[in-house]
């Protein structure tokens, strides 16, 4: 994962899952769970480390969201890598990708399915 | 890659590329071709709708070229590099404008539209009177301050469909060339 990147280039955007106990938890709740934030932050080193595995630029977003780790994704075909291996790395992403049109410049949304055959967009 | 003119080439099917000579190919701005268009390795963009075409484009094309899909054939491609999905063409809206049901040439033609040019180049440009013109005509009133150049084969005639239409000229392609060569000195 390459610290140097123009966030323009970043195409791909999905967000993934915080550990089941730690879903939808209010900053006030996570102020009161120490145990949460610490599974929170495990989890949060463990998708970075995931993330330097691959060659191009992965952004991971610092911001707080109670459903998961927003990142952002220059390349598709790693993207496409990281989806598939949700299942042996242990993770959740939630079933939703938004991709940065580059003609456009807006964002445009879709659906995923991901299976061992493949992922199906829609 | 400039937007000083933008060509595009329609599904006629006569325009080969041995036509495109030099002088032409340095003198025709962004080149927008209509599906599997004989001329798809020369372009800027390709615009289809055609699920066939599009398996075959994305194989095929050029490294430089993007292919431009509506979103529900882009999604299966959504992973791949420089393809992308065609925008939203909010002036055609009034129209029940369908990428995925019009012709390629008219999807190509709105592309050229919605990326915005003063002038826009038509090549190689399939005039039917059933769809075909009525659509190309209604994209033309849309944008009177777009110049349309429709270019002629060489050995065709001008037709009298867009007569009443200021914003349309009829030339061959040794007339665009000159016009071209003016034009960019201009601006």
């Amino acid at each position: 994962m390459s610290e140097k990147f123009k966030i323009d280039s970043l195409k791909y955007h999905i967000m993934i899952a915080w550990p089941p106990m730690c879903r939808s938890r209010s900053t006030q709740t996570l102020k009161d769970r120490p145990d949460l934030v610490y599974k929170i932050n495990e989890h949060t080193t463990r998708i970075i480390d995931i993330c330097k595995t691959y060659k191009n630029p992965i952004k991971i977003d610092q911001t707080y969201h109670m459903l998961g780790l927003k990142t952002w994704w220059q390349d598709g075909p790693d993207l496409y890598h990281f989806l598939m291996m949700q299942e042996q790395n242990k993770l959740k992403v939630v079933p939703e990708l938004a991709v940065v049109n580059q003609l456009t410049n807006r964002l445009i949304m879709f659906r995923f399915q991901s299976n061992k055959d493949g992922i199906f967009v829609y | 890659m400039t937007n000083q003119i933008i060509s595009v080439m329609g599904e006629l099917g006569e325009f080969k590329p041995e036509k495109l000579d030099t002088e032409l190919s340095q003198n025709i701005g962004t080149m927008i071709v209509a599906g599997q268009h004989a001329l798809y390795q020369h372009a800027d963009y390709i615009c289809t709708n055609n699920a066939e075409q599009l398996d075959f484009l994305v194989k095929n094309k050029a490294e430089k070229t993007v292919v431009l899909a509506p979103r529900d054939q882009y999604a299966k491609y959504v992973f791949y590099n420089k393809i992308e999905c065609v925008p939203v063409f909010e002036d055609l809206k009034t129209y029940d404008f369908d990428p995925l049901n019009c012709s390629q040439q008219t999807l190509a033609l709105a592309t050229a539209c919605w990326i915005g040019s003063p002038v826009i180049a038509l090549f190689d440009y399939l005039l039917e009177s059933k769809k075909e013109n009525p659509a190309l005509k209604a994209i033309m009133k849309i944008y009177p301050m777009t110049q349309f150049l429709l270019i002629r084969g060489k050995k065709s005639n001008k037709v009298g469909i867009f007569d009443d239409m200021s914003n349309v000229k009829q030339i061959d392609q040794t007339e665009f060339v000159d016009f071209y060569k003016k034009y960019v000195r201009k601006i």
